[in-house]
């Protein structure tokens, strides 16, 4: 990480503080430059327009499914489109994805930070 | 569903009597037939006995004639006398002819008067049968459509090709469409838009195969409202093993199938909250280990912080279903397992004003306690509760910011603590934990306004937090 041209620039979209703060933290820790965290999906879906349109871009998302009631779904898709990876993270089990999500990598939680790097750096770098 | 004899023989019972008097009225016909031949007869034998009885007359006539001049018979006649002997003779043949013909006519007659006394009798035998039967079946029938419309379940019959051919009157209670638009595949027209074409399918599928029908749809009330239904049909037998007919009830399932949505609803919820519940001890292990000057303190602060957890998880699970934990259930069962709550303000260092029966957001509920634990903790080792002139008072109200929109304002503030620490003391004492809470979490998490800050006698902290609309519908109360 530290060899690369700049530090990965990562979305944390996690309602729950305790959980969103201490990824934040532990990623930070692992040489990452987080972005958010948010808890809400119109609050991240702003973010999201506002970093694509800055200098350093995204390279990853890590996203809660449930967002107070809210599933993240919609923010998946403008990841998507916009070809950033991302990586679901979820109390519920696999069957809380729709069919057409069921490809994209799911962790459950709690998160284990170095995994979900591997995860979305991984995918980062075939692409 | 195999066999209805109530519904089938009387029909049968008919048919059968309608050929046995068939049979009955070909007899007669012949008796008639046999009656007039004999008549007939008769009468050419009438004829013939009247004829020869003329010539016989003519004869004799003759006879006395020739007689009557003469002494000593001539052999003129003599022949006269022999043909008329013959003439005597075939008259007596046909004379007893007559009568045995007679006779047998008048047999034959009784028997004809006695038939036909017979097949009256036994016409109305079966009229009366015929009369009865046609009762039963009435009466069959009636019974049959009486239980038909008592039963909760929409009935229905179809021919072999699968078109309908009879609804109970519970399809147009609950539809409001009559038979007459049920009949054939109008029914496919009470059911949900989505449903049609796969149950139109199923339904043709069955009757193709001649398989019991089972299937789950939606069909609409006559209110507009949709609810899910369970519709079995079995096929019956024309006991020479063709589909005949088809058989079917609908029984409304949808309370069933939304207490199991719900069930599904809640054991993924119970999932989510168990893996949020061991991701949350797993930050506050960590936070407090980061936080602690040696394992000891770290100990206490961790069995603390869990006792808090512990109670909260207590309270959103001895809720009634669909119920919601109160903001004053929760602060009291904080308050109450560090300090002694008493209602009498002389003894008691705390004092509670507010509404009770605030419902919470039961997804607040969780950090809203664990504030609450942190401001209480800190209380007791520095603040209020920890000071005999000590005082700590709550206060909350409700307010009502907009149109449905309600917010609980609570006002936590201790007074009576002496040696106010000058500057930044939060991170001297408790670790700045419950601070972050207060400050970052609960405005993150839970939408709250909050303001955390030191008096000259004490903490001063106020947490405003949205509450759930009353009775909101659509919103699920575990939200």
């Amino acid at each position: 990480m530290s060899e690369s041209a700049h530090a990965p620039r990562i979305l944390v979209v996690e309602d729950e503080y305790l959980l969103a703060e201490d990824l934040a933290e532990t990623l930070a820790g692992l040489g990452v430059c987080v972005l958010g965290p948010v808890g809400a999906l119109d609050e991240a879906l702003e973010l999201l327009d506002t970093l694509l349109t800055t200098d350093g871009g995204l390279d990853g998302a890590v996203l809660d499914v449930n967002l107070r009631g809210q599933m993240v779904f919609p923010l998946a898709d403008a990841l998507a489109a916009r070809r950033v990876p991302y990586v679901f993270a979820t109390g519920y089990g696999p069957e809380v994805l729709p069919e057409r999500y069921r490809s994209a990598p799911l962790l459950q939680k709690p998160i284990q930070p170095r995994l979900l790097l591997s995860l979305l750096i991984g995918v980062h770098v075939l692409q | 569903m195999n066999g209805h004899p109530s519904l089938e023989s009387p029909a049968d019972e008919t048919a059968r009597l309608r050929d046995e008097m068939e049979q009955l009225r070909t007899a007669l016909e012949g008796a008639v037939e046999d009656n007039i031949r004999l008549v007939e007869d008769r009468d050419r034998l009438r004829g013939r006995v009247t004829m020869l009885a003329r010539e016989l007359q003519a004869a004799n006539a003759a006879y006395a004639a020739a007689a009557a001049p003469r002494d000593a018979p001539q052999p003129d006649i003599l022949a006269r006398a022999e043909t008329l002997s013959q003439s005597e003779e075939e008259l007596r043949v046909a004379f007893e002819e007559l009568q045995v013909l007679t006779e047998e006519l008048e047999a034959t007659n009784a028997t004809l008067h006695s038939a036909n006394r017979d097949l009256d009798a036994k016409v109305a035998e079966r009229t009366r049968e015929i009369a009865s039967a046609n009762a039963a079946l009435r009466i069959s029938e009636t019974s049959f459509r009486a239980i038909a419309d008592v039963v909760p379940d929409l009935l229905w019959r179809a021919d072999n090709t699968g078109q309908i051919t009879w609804c109970n009157s519970r399809w147009y209670d609950y539809t409001g469409q009559g038979l007459q638009a049920a009949l054939d595949a109008g029914w496919i027209n009470a059911l949900h838009p989505d449903d049609r074409d796969p149950t139109r399918a199923a339904w043709t599928a069955a009757v193709n195969s001649g398989e019991t029908f089972q299937r789950q749809y939606r069909i609409r009330h006559r209110s507009g409202d949709h609810r899910w239904f369970l519709a079995r049909a079995e096929p019956l037998n024309d006991g020479r093993g063709r589909v005949s007919q088809w058989f079917g009830a609908i029984t409304d399932v949808h309370e069933l199938i939304q207490l199991q949505d719900r069930q599904a609803v809640l054991l993924a919820e119970l999932r989510h909250r168990t893996r949020n519940l061991m991701a949350v001890v797993e930050t506050v292990i960590r936070k407090t280990l980061a936080s602690s000057k040696d394992i000891p303190e770290a100990r206490g602060r961790i069995e603390e912080r869990f006792g808090s957890l512990a109670r909260v998880q207590g309270l959103l699970s001895r809720r009634p279903t669909g119920g919601r934990v109160s903001f004053d259930a929760l602060l009291s069962d904080e308050l109450a397992a560090h300090v002694p709550l008493t209602d009498d303000p002389a003894t008691s260092q705390v004092s509670l004003e507010g509404p009770a029966g605030i419902e919470l957001r039961s997804t607040h509920v969780q950090t809203l306690a664990l504030a609450l634990h942190e401001l209480t903790t800190n209380a007791v080792k520095y603040g209020a509760l920890a000071h005999p002139g000590g005082r700590l008072t709550v206060g909350w109200v409700v307010r009502e910011v907009a149109a449905g929109e309600r917010r609980l304002v609570v006002n936590w503030r201790e007074t009576g603590v002496p040696d106010m620490p000058p500057a930044n003391p939060d991170t001297a004492r408790g670790g700045g934990y419950g601070r972050q809470l207060i400050e970052r979490a609960l405005p993150y998490q839970l939408g709250a306004t909050t303001a955390f800050g030191f008096a000259d006698d004490g903490v001063h902290c106020t947490i405003e937090l949205p509450l759930p609309a009353p009775d909101r519908p659509g919103e699920p109360a575990y939200v």
